[in-house]
């Protein structure tokens, strides 16, 4: 399928990647669940890995082997980005659930106290998957990027309108992955303990804590030497799609139709250079510092409490009112009195989003096989004398037809 | 020249928000602060001593440095007044973008980490606010880039500025409103040079 095909299976592989990221991440927002969160994400990633396979297929269409070999490496490098990622994701949010006995994020929060290493590498983990410089994900997305836009050099007006819009498509990905992982990090480590869990919590073992390590090292050199991973990973590519160098110093991509680059270690030395010399300038201009610690403001309330922070559900709100056409939220508020309408015993409110692809597609694929299943179920009826009966009637037919 | 740029950049940067804050008062019938009040701000800010919230972290404390130094860097991959940036050919336009928004993801977090309901406030604010915005200057972005055939800053840079010339050569070209302010000072900045040679 790789190897080429008419211009619409290329089409129709972004088409369905531009979906599949937006929607997955989208549906990922919601997730108060940590673990949930994640796999909803992961929908989110391979929508990105088809952008890239999708754009290679379209310049295969057209005999653009160079093009089709680079956008075919951009969809390779994320796979591999992903992998390293979303492992170290999954590894810390299970350090968090064997800490804590609970992945519900509402419960967590000031983790970052008592597990910093876990919450180190929670950290790690979710700028490179929001694709921030100078992690890996930025890399993969940089060349996704530049694929799609050298789909511009198609001779044809629909890939010319697509590539572009999935381009768009990628950017919006981007920024609401960027809201998804500010509220899993933000909610679950930041903050106040939610619960008496929370505050309790010890740090994992080291073995554990290893684990995790191994691979947030990882993160960080597949992101600073792109041109080392390239150059391992364009064998693979250029086997199916025919040769492309992309010149690659260790640490600098360039693509060389476009004379675009890019350098990640550079930018990590950059900053780090110029915070050095902010801390001397400031040091300069304002003497030496010492700070002051005291408590969050509190309104004048005497002491602030946990229930007051913010909650994971309020902090995608806005998000939730905007795209509502896709989320259809429902919420339900039923207030029980003692003396109607003035004195009030409870309110409970619910609220929560339709789950369209659980509800409409797979919820009636499922009843329509348990029901065939049901009808089915009634050949097995458990009798000796029927079973012998179908064998006869079995030999029976056999015999009339094989005559 | 790239590196006086940068530092022309940064010195004169407060000035034109100064400019601008004026500029914007006298629209609306005040008085306005004087154009050197943001370099004074600055000055009283960089003084400020240090309160920081026992509940907040060590992300608290290293978001500042995340958030200026990304801006600097973003900074250098500016071109301004030449063609040429600190950043050479790695200065990249969706580089730049995520640059910028590894700034306002730490930014997020610092709000979050007082556990108070304004920070969570406006780091949700600022997050929803990015998903909106976020896709529509990547799209115009676009525009620029592929007009260019290259995400290269300075490409970009170089192939408007070439087109304006070609095409608006004896026009004034102050008087042509563009939505980029960039390309104008680029083309200006050529035209002068194609005109010394003449």
């Amino acid at each position: 399928m790789l190897g080429g095909g008419p211009e619409w299976w290329g089409i129709t592989v972004l088409i369905v990647g531009a979906v599949s990221a937006v929607l997955g991440v989208i549906y990922a927002l919601m997730e108060n669940d940590l673990k949930k969160l994640l796999a909803y994400s992961s929908i989110e990633n391979i929508g990105i890995i088809l952008l890239g396979i999708g754009a290679s297929m379209l310049f295969k269409a057209y005999g653009m082997n160079a093009l089709a070999s680079l956008a075919l490496m951009a969809g390779l490098y994320h796979i591999l980005n992903h992998t390293v990622f979303k492992g170290l994701l999954f590894l810390s949010a299970g350090s968090v659930l064997h800490a804590m006995h609970t992945k519900n994020m509402e419960k967590l929060g000031g983790l970052i106290k008592v597990m910093p290493y876990t919450s180190l590498f929670f950290l790690i983990g979710s700028v490179s998957i929001c694709a921030l410089p100078p992690f890996n994900g930025f890399v993969s997305e940089w060349l996704t990027y530049q694929s799609l836009l050298l789909g511009f050099n198609v001779p044809s007006i629909t890939v010319k309108i697509i590539s572009p819009l999935g381009g768009a498509v990628l950017a919006l990905t981007g920024a609401l992955a960027a809201a998804c992982f500010v509220k899993a990090f933000g909610i679950s480590f930041l903050g106040m303990p939610r619960s008496k869990h929370a505050e309790e919590a010890k740090e994992v073992s080291p073995s554990m804590i290893l684990g995790m390590a191994m691979l947030a090292v990882l993160c960080l050199l597949l992101g600073i030497f792109p041109g080392t991973v390239s150059n391992i990973i364009a064998p693979a590519s250029s086997m199916i799609n025919g040769s492309y160098g992309l010149p690659s110093y260790e640490g600098l991509i360039l693509i060389k139709e476009t004379g675009s680059g890019l350098s990640p270690g550079f930018v990590l030395a950059t900053m780090i250079i110029v915070s050095l010399a902010i801390m001397f300038f400031i040091y300069i201009v304002g003497g030496k510092k010492r700070a002051r610690y005291g408590d969050s403001w509190d309104c004048g309330i005497p002491s602030l409490t946990p229930r007051m922070q913010y909650t994971a559900t309020g902090f995608t709100k806005p998000i939730k009112l905007i795209f509502k056409g896709i989320y259809l939220p429902r919420r339900e508020i039923s207030v029980s009195y003692i003396v109607k309408p003035f004195f009030v015993k409870s309110i409970k409110y619910k609220s929560e989003i339709t789950p369209f692809f659980e509800k409409y597609i797979y919820e009636p694929g499922v009843l329509f096989i348990h029901r065939l299943a049901s009808k089915i179920r009634l050949l097995q009826s458990g009798s000796l004398h029927l079973y012998l009966g179908y064998i006869l009637i079995t030999l029976i037919v056999l015999l009339i037809f094989g005559v | 020249m790239e590196y006086f740029q940068f530092l022309i950049i940064i010195i004169f940067a407060p000035l034109v928000n100064g400019i601008i804050k004026k500029f914007k008062a006298n629209m609306q019938g005040r008085q306005g602060p004087g154009i050197f009040q943001p370099y004074y701000d600055l000055i009283r800010l960089f003084k400020k001593e240090l309160v920081i919230s026992n509940i907040s972290s060590w992300i608290f404390r290293v978001t500042p440095y995340i958030v200026f130094s990304s801006t600097l860097v973003a900074t250098m991959m500016v071109p301004v007044i030449t063609d040429k940036v600190l950043f050479g050919n790695m200065a990249d336009i969706i580089a730049l973008i995520y640059i910028l928004a590894l700034g306002r993801f730490f930014m997020a977090l610092a709000g979050l980490d007082a556990g108070t309901a304004f920070g969570g406030e406006g780091s949700s604010r600022e997050m929803t606010v990015a998903i909106l915005v976020e896709p529509a200057m990547m799209l115009s972005l676009f525009t620029a880039a592929i007009s260019a055939g290259s995400t290269n800053l300075s490409n970009i840079v170089n192939s408007s500025a070439s087109l304006y010339t070609r095409k608006f050569k004896r026009l004034p070209l102050h008087t042509i409103p563009h939505p980029c302010p960039l390309r104008l000072y680029s083309c200006n900045n050529r035209r002068n040079r194609q005109d010394s040679r003449r």
